[in-house]
C-alpha cells in the first residue's frame, strides 16, 4: 500500500501544480501558444524556428516561447494523466475494499481525460471564455478529489490516528457554507475574468479602471464575497486551532495553512483592485483559491470523522 | 505539533512561494518579451490611389501611424464580407484614437468607383478617415499587392489575398494575419498594441498635437532573465 499512498500524493501534489501552471499560461497570453490539439503546429513537439513550420499552418501565429509555455502544461498535464492511471490501478488493486478510496480515484480518472480532451476545445474555440471557465473550475474539482482519495487512503492506513482528538462540532456547518462559498467565489472569478477579457478586446486602449467599471455589478459581487469567505474562513481557523483538543497534525496543519492562505488571498484580491490585474498577482490569486479549497476540504473531513468535544455530547 | 514545526512548516511554504513566484516571473517575463519582437517583413513601395471622397492617398498617408491594410471588392459575396466584419470589429475597438487607420483597397476598379465606396462605407457604419477605402488603375493595385505586399493578385476580382498586413509608422510590414480567422485577428489586436506603444518617435503631425500617446494598459513585469534563471535555478538545486 505504500505505492498507493506515494501515487496518491504525488497525484493530489501534481494537481495543484497544474493548476498554478495553468494559470500561467493563461496569464502569459499563451493560451493559443499551439492552434491545434494534441499536435502543437501540426508536430509533437513544438517547432523552434519558423522554418519548421508546416506549410499549411499560418506562420503569423507562432511565437516560439508561447508555444512552448503552453506545451508545457500539456506535458505537465499528460504526466498527472499517468500518475492518476496508476494511482486508479493501485486502488483497486490493493484498497478495494475501501470505496472511499478507489471510487475517487476512478472518478479522477475521468475528470483527468476529460480534462485533457477539454483543453483541445478549449484551443479549437480560440479560447471562449465559458470553456476557459470550465477548464479551471474542472481541475480545482479533480484537485478536491484527488485530496479527499489521499485524506482517506490516510485514515484507512492508520485508524488508529487521531483517535484521541475531538474537535468543536458547530464548526461543521460554518466549514461546509465556507467551502461552498468558495467554490462559488471561484466561479465568480471566472466569469469576472471572462468579462474583462471581452472588455479589452472591445476597448484595447482603455484603462484597469475603465474596464472594471465597464464589467458591471459582478466585480462587487466577487470582492464582497471575497470579504465574506476570507472572513469565515480565518474565523473557522482560529475556532479550530483554539478549541480543538489533541487535534490531527494534518488537521492542525491545515487549519494554519488556511489563515494563511486566505490572509495572502485577501492581500491580492485588494492589490488587483488598487494597482490593476498585473498577471503574477493573477496567477497566485488562483492558486490561492485552490490551495483554499484543499486546506477546508482537509479540516472539513477531519471534522466529520472526528468526535465532537465532551462538553458539547 | 510544536511552534516551532509550524513556524518551520510556513517558512518552508514562503520559501516555495517565493521559488514559484520567481521561476513565475521569469516565464512572464519571456513571454512578454516574445511578443514584442515583431519582425520587418518588408517596405511598403510607393503607390497613389484615390479615396472614396475623391482625395488622393498615397504611401505617404500611411506614415506616423499604424494602418492595416486589406485587398477586397464590394460585389464579393464570399470571402469580404466576413474580411470587412473583422476589420470592422478592429475599427470600432481602436476608435478612441487616431493613430491607427484601416485601408481597403478595391481589386475591381472598374466598378468600384469612389461613390460605389462610399456607399459601401456607409454600409460597414464608417463615419470618419480611420477606414479609407481605395480605388485606383488595375495594374497599380496587382503591383502593389503582389510586389509591394508580396500577397499573390492572379484571377482578379476573386482572386485576391485574404490577409491583412500590418504596417507601422515608418511604412514597413509587420505581419500578415488571416482576415477569415478569429485566432490571427487576436494576435493582430495584440501586435497593434505593441507597435503603439513601440516607435513613438515616428508618430505623425497629427497624433503629436495630441497631448500624449494612447493610454495602454499592459503589464510592466519585465526584468533581466539571466539573473532570474540563475536565483530560480538556485533555488530548485538547494
Amino acid at each position: 500500500m505504500t505505492g498507493l499512498r506515494r501515487f496518491s500524493w504525488a497525484s493530489t501534489i501534481a494537481t495543484f501544480i497544474v493548476i498554478f501552471t495553468g494559470g500561467l499560461v493563461r496569464v502569459s497570453g499563451a493560451g493559443l501558444g499551439c492552434p491545434d490539439w494534441p499536435k502543437c503546429f501540426g508536430r509533437w513537439l513544438p517547432p523552434t524556428s519558423v522554418d519548421q513550420l508546416p506549410p499549411e499552418i499560418d506562420a503569423s501565429l507562432f511565437n516560439f516561447t508561447l508555444a512552448w509555455i503552453e506545451y508545457g502544461n500539456r506535458v505537465l498535464g499528460m504526466v498527472l494523466g499517468l500518475l492518476i492511471v496508476v494511482t486508479a490501478i493501485l486502488a483497486l488493486v490493493h484498497a478495494r475494499r475501501h470505496i472511499k478510496v478507489w471510487l475517487p480515484s476512478l472518478i479522477a480518472l475521468v475528470l483527468v481525460a476529460w480534462l485533457g480532451w477539454q483543453g483541445g476545445q478549449v484551443v479549437a474555440s480560440g479560447l471562449e471564455p465559458v470553456l476557459v471557465a470550465a477548464h479551471l473550475l474542472l481541475s480545482l474539482v479533480l484537485a478536491l478529489v484527488l485530496l479527499y482519495m489521499t485524506l482517506s487512503l490516510e485514515a484507512v492506513l492508520d485508524p488508529a490516528r487521531g483517535r484521541g482528538a475531538s474537535y468543536p462540532r458547530k464548526l461543521t456547518p460554518w466549514l461546509t457554507g465556507t467551502w461552498v462559498l468558495a467554490l462559488v467565489q471561484a466561479a465568480i472569478g471566472t466569469q469576472l475574468r471572462g468579462a474583462l477579457k471581452v472588455m479589452r478586446e472591445v476597448e484595447p486602449l482603455g484603462g484597469h479602471s475603465e474596464w472594471m467599471a465597464a464589467v458591471g455589478p459582478i466585480s462587487n459581487v466577487h470582492q464582497m464575497l471575497g470579504v465574506v469567505v476570507v472572513g469565515l474562513a480565518l474565523h473557522s481557523a482560529a475556532t479550530f486551532l483554539k478549541r480543538a483538543e489533541r487535534p490531527e497534525p494534518l488537521a492542525r496543519q491545515a487549519a494554519v495553512a488556511l489563515i494563511a492562505v486566505a490572509s495572502v488571498q485577501l492581500l491580492l484580491g485588494l492589490a488587483m483592485l488598487l494597482f490593476g490585474t498585473h498577471a503574477l498577482l493573477q496567477v497566485f490569486h488562483l492558486w490561492m483559491s485552490a490551495l483554499l479549497l484543499g486546506s477546508l476540504l482537509v479540516l472539513l473531513v477531519h471534522l466529520r470523522r472526528a468526535r465532537p468535544l465532551a462538553h458539547e455530547t | 505539533m510544536s511552534k516551532g514545526t509550524q513556524l518551520g512548516g510556513l517558512i518552508a511554504g514562503a520559501i516555495v512561494a517565493v521559488t514559484l513566484a520567481v521561476c513565475a516571473g521569469i516565464v512572464l517575463s519571456e513571454a512578454d518579451r516574445s511578443k514584442r519582437e515583431i519582425p520587418v517583413l518588408g517596405t511598403v513601395p510607393e503607390f497613389e490611389f484615390t479615396t472614396r471622397d475623391g482625395k488622393e492617398f498615397t504611401r505617404d498617408d500611411l506614415l506616423g501611424r499604424i494602418s492595416v491594410v486589406d485587398f477586397f471588392f464590394t460585389s464579393c459575396v464570399t470571402a469580404c464580407p466576413v474580411m470587412s466584419g473583422s476589420m470592422g470589429e478592429l475599427y470600432r475597438a481602436f476608435d478612441d484614437t487616431d493613430e491607427v487607420q484601416f485601408v481597403s483597397i478595391s481589386v475591381q476598379p472598374s466598378v468600384d468607383t469612389p461613390a460605389v465606396l462610399r456607399a459601401y462605407a456607409e454600409e460597414q457604419g464608417v463615419t470618419d478617415d480611420r477606414w479609407q477605402f481605395l480605388t485606383g488603375p488595375l495594374a497599380g493595385v496587382v503591383t502593389l499587392s503582389e510586389q509591394g505586399f508580396m500577397l499573390p493578385a492572379d484571377n482578379l476580382p476573386m482572386g485576391h489575398s485574404t490577409k491583412f498586413a500590418l504596417v507601422d509608422r515608418r511604412g514597413r510590414i509587420r505581419g500578415y494575419y488571416n482576415g477569415m480567422e478569429n485566432k490571427p485577428m487576436i494576435k493582430l489586436r495584440e501586435q497593434i498594441m505593441v507597435l503603439l506603444e513601440t516607435d513613438v518617435s515616428a508618430r505623425g503631425a497629427a497624433a503629436s498635437a495630441a497631448a500624449e500617446p494612447p493610454r495602454v494598459f499592459r503589464r510592466r513585469f519585465y526584468v533581466s532573465p539571466v539573473a532570474w534563471t540563475g536565483v530560480c535555478s538556485l533555488s530548485v538545486w538547494r
